[in-house]
């Protein structure tokens, strides 16, 4: 190619076509070797690996050495690698190291710009604690009650979007065994929850769920195995802070079927079972009054 | 490092297809309002960058969001990004940087004339795009909306751990849902583009439809460096 023997390997020599050109048009139009091209490629990939090793490779130190990383470390980690890999998509992929600097300026400042917004928030986040205390008060958790959801069902104004999706759920499971219907799997898991939440208050069972899950030892690890994965890492940054959450009550070893299902009752007649069950009243289908 | 001859040289590119009286890249003329190419060119690119910075700006407000809401719950946003599969994350974090990389050289060939190559690049371009987004779609969308991980007034998923968790899922929508739809924006572009390269209108002339198109292209896959680790690897 003609044009590619001149100037091979070396930078565009602005200075010197600037005079013939006036100072506006310093910069030159620069065609970027494939082989850098390549390069910026295979440094991305390996960036991206070095963040994902990072993220697991914590998690593996802290159950091996029961360290206790702050959190603050992981985001600090990750957030500095994507940092980085823009930077190289932004010199090489979109040539702002041979571009006119003009463009690097306008990136620059909304760069700043963006500082701004997360840090003075930041800085009111950080102080608000201090001026508004009373006003955690006011806030419900999980969302705000009283609203009509997606599909016109109204939640009570004193429960929360989240809380009532669980209760609607519950409802759900205990229709879906009544009528023999098998429960998707994330229903399932919650079925083992609701059973720890009963075994936890030292509730009966009803027969109905425990010879749902009789033969089910899947739903089990997963109900038990969710939880784990950052319990493990930061254990004990999590216990405290979840006092109110049904997860912490949960029974964390693995349930035995047999000390679920009373004698003879998974093999037919489960419907004094059912009666006996809590919770099944009128109404009171949360297995979780509080 | 090759540079392209200015606006007052001929391009001196033999490889440079030709149409009889010479294609529409090498009969482009500026629109009347500028003085030359070379200023023309300088007013798009420049008319480009700002539009990107309106676009970090936009993602900005989101990056708040999720700073806000991770400093006031940070046990909901640890639960809810573990129900993330970060495999997915990834896959779509190197399909996204494959696809910059083929935008990149798309910016190259349509330098070099290389019209064979422009064309190839600008459809794997569109086509890494729309893999991500397929991939997106059926193993991250369609499980979640089937379990009911969804926003706010849509959300029926009971196995919470942090009742904020809601909020969460509001991110998670929110955050991937716009930058999906600037990958489905930037998808029609590269079809523009693969159509605008079949009637060999770009060449080392003229190329600021691809170069212009291929820094927007950068910018989405920037934003996505960014939600990847912020949506799949924090704990």
């Amino acid at each position: 190619m003609a044009h590619a023997a001149h100037a091979d390997g070396s930078q565009a020599h602005g200075s010197g076509h600037a005079a013939g050109h006036g100072a506006g048009h310093a910069h030159e139009h620069v065609i970027i070797p494939m082989r850098t091209l390549v390069t910026v490629l295979v440094l991305l990939m390996t960036f991206t690996g070095l963040t994902v090793l990072a993220a697991n490779l914590e998690i593996i130190f802290a159950t091996i050495f029961e360290l206790k990383i702050p959190q603050y470390i992981n985001v600090l980690v990750a957030l500095s690698i994507a940092a980085v890999k823009s930077i190289i998509v932004a010199a090489y992929f979109m040539q702002l190291r041979y571009d006119n600097p003009l463009n690097t300026m306008i990136a620059t400042f909304t760069i700043l710009v963006l500082t701004f917004f997360l840090g003075f928030t930041m800085i009111d986040l950080g102080s608000r604690g201090t001026l508004y205390e009373y006003k955690a008060e006011q806030v419900i958790p999980g969302g705000i009650g009283g609203v009509a959801i997606a599909g016109g069902v109204q939640v009570p104004s004193n429960v929360s979007i989240a809380q009532f999706a669980r209760e609607q759920a519950d409802k759900k499971i205990e229709q879906m065994i009544s009528e023999g219907t098998p429960l998707p799997k994330f229903l399932g898991v919650r079925l083992v929850h609701i059973v720890d939440e009963l075994l936890a208050a030292k509730k009966p069972v009803p027969v109905a769920y425990a010879a749902y899950l009789a033969g089910k030892p899947e739903l089990f690890k997963a109900a038990h195995a969710h939880g784990k994965d950052h319990t493990d890492a930061h254990g004990d940054d999590y216990g405290s802070a979840h006092s109110s959450s049904p997860d912490v009550s949960r029974v964390k070893t693995g349930i035995t079927l047999p000390e679920l299902v009373p004698a003879g009752a998974a093999s037919g007649q489960d419907a004094p079972g059912r009666d006996a069950g809590p919770g099944t009243g009128p109404g009171g289908d949360d297995p979780d009054p509080k | 490092m090759t540079t392209l001859p200015h606006d007052q040289l001929e391009p001196a590119n033999s490889a440079a297809p030709t149409d009889g009286g010479g294609t529409y890249h090498d009969r482009y003329q500026p629109a009347h309002h500028f003085k030359s190419r070379e200023h023309e060119f300088d007013a798009v690119k420049m008319g480009v960058w700002l539009l990107l910075s309106t676009e970090i700006l936009l993602f900005a407000g989101l990056f708040v969001f999720y700073a806000i809401m991770r400093m006031k719950h940070p046990e909901a946003f640890v639960h809810g990004s573990s129900l993330l599969d970060w495999r997915w994350g990834l896959i779509n974090t190197v399909v996204l940087l494959l696809s910059s990389f083929t935008a990149a050289a798309s910016v190259r060939d349509a330098q070099l004339g290389r019209q064979g190559w422009l064309k190839v690049n600008l459809f794997l371009t569109f086509l890494f795009g729309g893999a991500f987004l397929a991939i997106k779609f059926i193993f991250e969308y369609l499980p979640k909306i089937s379990e009911g991980k969804l926003p706010g007034i849509w959300y029926s998923y009971p196995n919470w751990v942090d009742a904020n968790e809601p909020l969460w899922w509001g991110l998670y929508w929110g955050a991937t849902t716009v930058h999906a739809s600037h990958v489905i924006i930037g998808m029609g572009l590269y079809l523009w583009l693969l159509r605008r390269a079949y009637k060999r209108h770009f060449g080392p002339r003229h190329y600021n439809g691809v170069e212009g198109v291929a820094l927007y292209w950068h910018i989405v896959d920037i934003v996505w460096i960014f939600l990847f680790p912020m949506l799949y690897l924090i704990h």
